[in-house]
């Protein structure tokens, strides 16, 4: 039986989580409103549930670590198709739009960004992996 | 003197075009699935300016039940986007197939699979046409009469010509953006190495119009071809069709579904089709018949005509996988707005070794289809994906390698037995089995290393090899092949089905084998040279 927490949470709040986790802005309550209507569509109406999205949606500091595990070992798990349908409801709203646009920058940038980025993605993962098996276990 | 057609895409109306200007009676019949949602919802406005300011974006980008996110990997007929995705929708309940070790996409939408077309055109040589009972002189005049009919533009006189005999009405190139401009600098400072090495760079050949051609373009450069049409200036067969609805001796029948024909004598063709409102069978009369259902649709028809259970026939596909690359000397670089979301070169390469074939190189940008569907091909924490992705999509260059394809006993086609789910469907479905040897793979696998060598002397690094599968090039042929004295189940030079009268078969499964370069515009001009003929009497 899933946590309690889980039943407290609609999908607009767990839009709300993952749409600021992903894009670092509160996420308007018209754009959480789609992402309930995307996940119905898609036929996966209810809140995340399993252990390891209740932990990231219950504690969003956790987020960061179990998505980058996910991203590594699970990368079709329901945590990761909802950050791609947030991200995807980000995306195609005017106002998040330039968040995914393309960016030409300086070629040092170019570089340390994608240094900068590896490393931060790398870190995340190897802090989230020993949590995301942990939780996992106790599936 | 009714000719019918069954099929409404590129060979249908290029085959019916020489027949209604001659005066013929030509009734076509086609599911005819149309797009009436999204299309009026898309502002012709570039890209850009829809990401930054169109409130109803989501609809058009994601569709309405969200069909635009992809949970899945990548996969045949990834490129249709939610505006695209009517084209093939209604194919697996009306056209259910089976089959191992193939992907094939088959279309019931007006216009056929060529309505999502990305418009690349490559006519055939004489080399390409070997082993055919017709000639290039022969196809040469349906060349230029389906150039014209289209609307094609590229660079006359470039390296491409050495492997490409242009038509004469060929209007400018589409301009390249900035990361195929930069490749094609590179190659022409490096030009005399690199033909010696077999490779050779231009313009794409398109089917889309640089300037006002009858009544359609120029083309507005607002990076929209993956979702819309917009100044209808690439080309789709919807665009002959209502031409042809102009003249009072064509009927187009939408909402049926052939299911099979039967000839009880010279000049007496019957068509039996399912009527998709009701599910009642209809039958059609003619004289003669023109079978242009896309090469997979035919041959189930001709299979089922012909009680041909259990009968394999060939089956042959380009096999096409596509490198994401990083384009180095983008890096730095601003990517103009103004761009289209075609090919934006084409090339070739011929390797050394004679025992292996041409292939042919496309060469596309990525940004149009958005950057949420490369998120979750990454295994990195979605936010840091995120801004990879920012910075990657400018230097992404993708390079698609199409290789030729020859009948072997593991690729064929087989129609089975069954049962239907669907109302008016009959009960059979096409098997399609396919798998190439080690041979074969070892073969395109080192062509495709010498390719990506030379790429990378352009500054373009392959990154991973994608494939979607054998079927994934959405170009199939060789079910129903031309030969100079055709079996029951071959056509003659005129693409008249072997023991037939009155049955020609005018869409690609008449070639029995594929050359690297695309079959649509071969396919298109053979068409019209069947429609020609039928309309004069030739035959």
């Amino acid at each position: 039986m899933p946590p309690r927490r889980s039943h407290d949470r609609t999908l607009e709040s767990e839009a709300m989580i993952l749409g600021r986790y992903v894009s670092g802005r509160h996420v308007p309550a018209h754009l959480a409103a789609r992402y309930a209507g995307a996940m119905r569509a898609l036929g996966e109406p209810g809140v995340l549930s399993d252990p390891v999205g209740d932990a990231a949606t219950a504690r969003p500091v956790l987020l960061p670590f179990l998505d980058a595990a996910a991203g590594l070992l699970a990368p079709a798990s329901a945590l990761r198709r909802r950050l791609l349908v947030i991200a995807a409801v980000l995306e195609t709203s005017p106002e998040f739009a330039d968040l995914f646009l393309p960016q030409t920058v300086h070629p040092i940038a170019w570089i340390v960004r994608l240094a900068w980025e590896s490393l931060t993605a790398m870190i995340k993962a190897v802090l989230g992996i020993p949590l995301f098996f942990v939780l996992r276990g106790r599936a | 003197m009714t000719v019918l057609i069954v099929g409404s895409g590129a060979s249908a109306v290029a085959a019916a075009h020489p027949l209604v200007r001659a005066g013929k009676e030509v009734v076509m019949l086609d599911v005819g699935a149309t797009d009436a949602t999204y299309a009026p919802l898309i502002p012709a406005e570039p890209w850009l300016k829809l990401r930054r300011s169109d409130a109803n974006q989501h609809r058009y980008f994601l569709g309405d039940r969200f069909e635009g996110i992809p949970f899945d990997r990548a996969r045949v007929g990834a490129q249709l986007t939610p505006p695209r995705h009517y084209v093939a929708a209604d194919a697996p309940r009306l056209l259910p197939r089976g089959g191992t070790g193939f992907v094939g996409l088959e279309s019931t939408a007006q216009g056929g699979l060529a309505s999502a077309w990305g418009a690349a055109i490559s006519p055939w040589g004489p080399d390409d046409l070997a082993g055919l009972p017709v000639s290039h002189a022969d196809l040469l005049p349906h060349y230029h009469a389906v150039a014209d009919l289209m609307g094609v533009c590229g660079q006359p006189g470039d390296d491409l010509s050495d492997f490409l005999d242009d038509p004469p009405s060929m209007m400018p190139p589409l301009d390249p953006d900035a990361p195929a401009r930069l490749i094609l600098d590179a190659y022409s400072a490096n030009r005399a190495r690199l033909r010696r090495a077999g490779l050779a760079l231009g313009h794409a050949r398109l089917a889309a119009c640089s300037r006002e051609h009858d009544g359609r373009g120029p083309h507005p450069y607002h990076d929209m071809d993956f979702w819309c049409d917009h100044g209808r200036a690439v080309y789709r067969p919807r665009w002959t069709l209502e031409r042809l609805l102009a003249f009072p001796n064509f009927t187009y029948l939408p909402g049926h579904l052939a299911t099979a024909f039967e000839e009880s004598g010279p000049g007496r063709v019957r068509v039996h089709a399912t009527r998709l409102a009701d599910s009642t069978e209809r039958a059609f009369e003619g004289a003669s018949l023109v079978l242009a259902a896309g090469a997979l649709g035919t041959t189930r028809l001709v299979l089922r005509s012909l009680g041909r259970y259990d009968a394999p026939v060939p089956i042959v596909s380009n096999f096409s996988p596509y490198f994401p690359m990083l384009n180095l000397r983008m890096i730095g670089r601003a990517c103009e707005d103004r761009r289209h979301s075609l090919t934006q070169l084409t090339g070739f390469y011929r390797p050394v070794d004679p025992s292996r074939g041409m292939v042919q190189l496309q060469v596309y940008s990525y940004r149009s289809l958005l950057t949420f569907k490369l998120l979750k091909e990454q295994p990195l924490a979605i936010p840091q994906a995120r801004r990879m992705m920012q910075t990657l999509i400018p230097v992404l260059t993708l390079l698609g390698i199409h290789h030729e394809d020859n009948p072997a006993p593991a690729k064929h086609a087989v129609l089975r037995r069954g049962h239907s789910p669907t109302p008016g469907v009959p009960p059979d479905h096409l098997e399609l089995n396919y798998a190439i040897t080690p041979r074969e793979d070892a073969l395109q696998r080192q062509t495709e290393r010498e390719v990506l060598r030379l790429f990378r002397s352009l500054g373009c690094f392959a990154l991973r090899r994608i494939h979607l599968g054998f079927g994934a090039s959405i170009h199939y042929a060789g079910s129903l092949p031309m030969r100079a004295s055709p079996g029951p189940l071959e056509t003659d030079s005129q693409g008249r089905l072997g023991s037939h009268h009155g049955v020609y078969v005018a869409d690609s499964a008449v070639f029995p084998r594929l050359p690297a370069k695309g079959v649509t515009f071969t396919m298109m001009a053979n068409a019209h040279r069947v429609g020609t003929m039928i309309a004069s009497g030739t035959p």
